[in-house]
């Protein structure tokens, strides 16, 4: 069931009036139940793997805060080893069977490891690491284990964030399975305002985005340079809208219900360094990393050197979390590499800036660096895009030959794709820097308000795209 | 179990609002959504051309295809030697769904004397796609209820998103303003339906890539034998036809087996041309391994006059 199906508009319409029209004792079964229900609805058999993990993880946290001493770090481990596990076996085995081919192939064998033919069971990588972060809390002494089965199913499992996040915390969203909440006019509205925005970005703006993105990345050798680099920028807008709409339904659901989810992106088309976008993009799964890798790693209180280890470890693990392929570790590498000479080069570039004047006007300045992280963010995203190492270099090659000339695929595409990305500009441009200023959808004037609600309506049916497909970050 | 509502103006101001909310968008929706029908009906273009076909054309012999139909069938050439008038209804990007559609529309109106049917390799291959490509045929629903069923197969909400005036032109606002410009020309030549290629293939021929194992789409089929059948039933000269292809095409494609099979039960003639040496060995006739060009198309629309003039 996706959040742009009307399915899903229905099931939300069901599960909400029943979870306020129900006492408060019975609503995490509601939540639990319709959970359930919203996973099923894509391979029903897979819930199994997360009841294993669930059940994994539920008495793992109880046996971390009864026990104490090396038996606490030895259920960790086993806790930590059997949500990986679940990983390395439905996520990377194939990955790891077809490497090893490659190496024996090289040395004259054959491969006697068995391939797996399973699909990955959706949003694995979501809930897994969410589940992780709850036994690593309770073993540091940060969240206390939740000794409701249920609750804690649900903490894994509540449907809008089950499939793609964002990645909570358990001291964020555990307690508020037991907060009270009533139906709250201005937080509903809220809520609805912020689903209706993210949809809006998911169908409108990443969907029609696809379909151009599809067509040239479809069929990539027969496609001029100019028109790889245009699929590109037009991917990078697709990929922003389609998971931070994702994000925004999921939180706009959320807060319909009371319940207040992790803000996940905060516009890094705007980053003015790439080490702010990351502090901006998929901000719950930067931050896990920080917290349960970069931290144990060392974190800052290290040597200089040791430090951009560190940093590149984080990104090529982050890399691999995206996919079993290995344009997903050069992806998550480059973006390590980007950081790393962003730090070392920092004290130069200031210097620099000052020498020829720039650092006198800060609009300039900020423009040129949101501009330069935009395109390095562009160009690293052909190695998310392509379904291989050899296809990104030759995408890569092809963009840098500059050739012409721009295909497209009738004006009216051109028109709409555009128009789309305008829209979304001066939006996220008027949230960054004119936050005070002017607000359709939070206008004192209840007309404004109701119109632009209307018009953002009316828009979906003129320009959405509904034969569109799935979000990116579901396979993940 | 049930909560005692102790908010109920919050509940009442929420849906009051819903409600306010509703109304404007109904009316806005309402508005915009009649004003693109208007314009929709006066635009020129390959939408005027379906409005045409489905509303307009008394052609005796008509013409049901997709590109390969617009481009293939030539009907100055059956006009001439038959004597009879002839319309292209073929669009392109359209198969089985569209044209058993466009059908049902017309047979509503009047009956044609002869029909030609283009028919693929893989024709009857189950791909959501089919479904997708029928939304051309939305702004229909309104005024034409027999196509209803058919359009209502793209989805189990196709109903529930055709209340809103504004769905059956979905990003088609562009294009229709565009389409209603006193300047606009359509990019090629056409006539009656008719596009002109005039181009020639100047690749050598090729292997076609075809998959064989395909499961059917009992929907498409059902399209098939209903187009088949009621031209039967009200005694219309029906000939299936396969178009020539300008590769090598492996023999036994199960949509042409069926397709053929339910022709010769309906006794209607179905001819295969997919691998006639005629067109193979004559790449001036082709404009692309899919299409044939000008010259082609008035080589084909001959040796179909002579098959229906040897039947009569």
């Amino acid at each position: 069931m996706l959040f742009n199906s009307i399915d899903f508009v229905i099931f939300f319409i069901v599960v909400t009036t029943v979870y306020f029209s129900l006492a408060h004792k019975y609503r995490w079964l509601l939540l639990l139940v319709s959970s359930c229900y919203f996973y099923m609805s894509f391979v029903p058999i897979y819930i199994l793997i997360l009841g294993f993990t669930i059940i994994i993880d539920y008495f793992a946290g109880i046996f971390l805060e009864t026990s104490a001493g090396k038996k606490r770090k030895l259920f960790l481990i086993g806790s930590l080893i059997a949500n990986i596990g679940v990983l390395a076996v439905f996520k990377y085995y194939n990955f790891l069977n077809d490497n090893i081919s490659v190496l024996l192939h090289g040395a004259g064998y054959k491969n006697p490891i068995p391939y797996l033919s399973i699909l990955l069971p959706i949003g694995l990588s979501f809930h897994t690491f969410q589940a992780m972060s709850y036994t690593i809390e309770v073993y540091r002494g940060n969240q206390r284990a939740e000794r409701h089965f249920g609750i804690y199913a649900l903490y894994v499992m509540f449907y809008p964030q089950l499939v793609a996040g964002p990645i909570e915390r358990p001291q964020n969203l555990l307690h508020q399975f037991y907060d009270k909440h009533e139906f709250d006019y201005d937080r509903v509205v809220d809520g609805l305002k912020q689903m209706l925005w993210g949809l809006f970005k998911k169908i409108v703006i990443a969907d029609r985005l696809a379909i151009y993105v599809n067509v040239v990345y479809g069929r990539y050798e027969t496609h001029s340079g100019l028109t790889l680099l245009m699929a590109t920028i037009f991917f990078s807008f697709q990929m922003y809208c389609d998971f931070s709409g994702y994000s925004d339904i999921a939180i706009g659901a959320a807060r319909v219900m009371g319940f207040k989810l992790m803000t996940n992106f905060n516009r890094p088309i705007f980053a003015k360094s790439t080490g702010e976008f990351w502090k901006r993009w998929h901000i719950s799964l930067s931050t896990w990393f920080k917290d349960y890798l970069y931290f144990p790693l060392g974190g800052n209180r290290v040597p200089i050197s040791r430090l951009y280890i560190n940093l590149f470890i984080v990104f090529v693990i982050s890399g691999l979390w995206h996919g079993a392929n290995w344009t997903f570790i050069v992806w998550g590498a480059i973006n390590g590499f980007y950081l790393i000479f962003g730090l070392v080069t920092k004290k130069y570039r200031d210097k620099f800036n000052t020498m020829i004047g720039l650092d006198k006007y800060p609009a300039l300045h900020t423009f040129i660096q949101v501009i330069t992280v935009f395109i390095l963010v562009c160009l690293v995203r052909v190695f998310f895009r392509a379904k291989s190492i050899q296809e990104a270099v030759f995408i890569l090659k092809k963009i840098f030959s500059f050739s012409g000339p721009v295909w497209f695929d009738g004006t009216s595409m051109v028109v709409m794709s555009f128009t789309a990305i305008i829209i979304l500009l001066i939006v996220e441009l008027k949230m960054e820097y004119y936050k005070g200023n002017f607000s359709l959808f939070n206008n004192e004037n209840r007309i404004i308000r109701k119109l632009s609600y209307a018009v953002l309506i009316i828009m979906i049916l003129l320009f959405g795209v509904f034969d569109g497909g799935q979000f990116i970050y579901f396979q993940f | 179990m049930i909560h005692r509502v102790n908010n109920k103006k919050h509940y009442q101001k929420f849906l009051l609002q819903c409600l306010i909310l509703l109304v404007i968008v109904w009316t806005i929706d309402f508005t915009i959504g009649n004003g693109l029908r208007y314009f929709y009906f006066k635009q020129k273009g390959e939408d005027y051309r379906t409005t045409y076909s489905m509303e307009n054309t008394t052609a005796d012999l008509l013409i049901f295809g997709s590109s390969r139909g617009n481009r293939q069938y030539y009907p100055d050439v059956f006009e001439k030697r038959l004597g009879l008038s002839c319309y292209n209804v073929s669009r392109q990007g359209q198969f089985m769904f569209y044209h058993d559609a466009v059908l049902k529309s017309i047979l509503k109106r009047y009956t044609p004397k002869v029909v030609i049917l283009d028919f693929r390799f893989g024709e009857f291959k189950k791909n959501k796609d089919n479904y997708d490509r029928l939304y051309c045929l939305l702004p229909y629903y309104k005024n034409h209820p027999e196509i209803r069923p058919l359009l209502e197969q793209r989805g189990k909400y196709e109903k529930l998103k055709l209340i809103s005036a504004i769905y059956p032109f979905n990003s088609d606002m562009y294009k229709i303003a565009l389409r209603n410009l006193p300047s606009y020309k359509e990019e090629q030549a056409i006539n009656k339906g008719y596009v002109y290629y005039n181009n020639i293939w100047n690749r050598p021929i090729q292997k076609a890539n075809d998959s064989k194992d395909y499961s059917i789409d009992s929907n498409i089929v059902k399209s098939y034998e209903y187009f088949i059948k009621s031209c039967v039933e009200r005694k219309i000269k029906v000939l299936v036809v396969v178009p020539p292809y300008f590769s090598i095409k492996e023999p036994n494609d199960v949509s042409i087996t069926m397709a053929k099979e339910i022709a010769k039960r309906n006794a209607v003639k179905f001819i295969d041309y997919s691998q006639d040496t005629v067109f193979l060995n004559r790449r001036e006739l082709i404009a692309d391994p899919i299409h044939l060009n000008n010259n082609g198309a008035i080589v084909l629309s001959a040796m179909l006059v002579d098959s229906l003039n040897k039947n009569k």
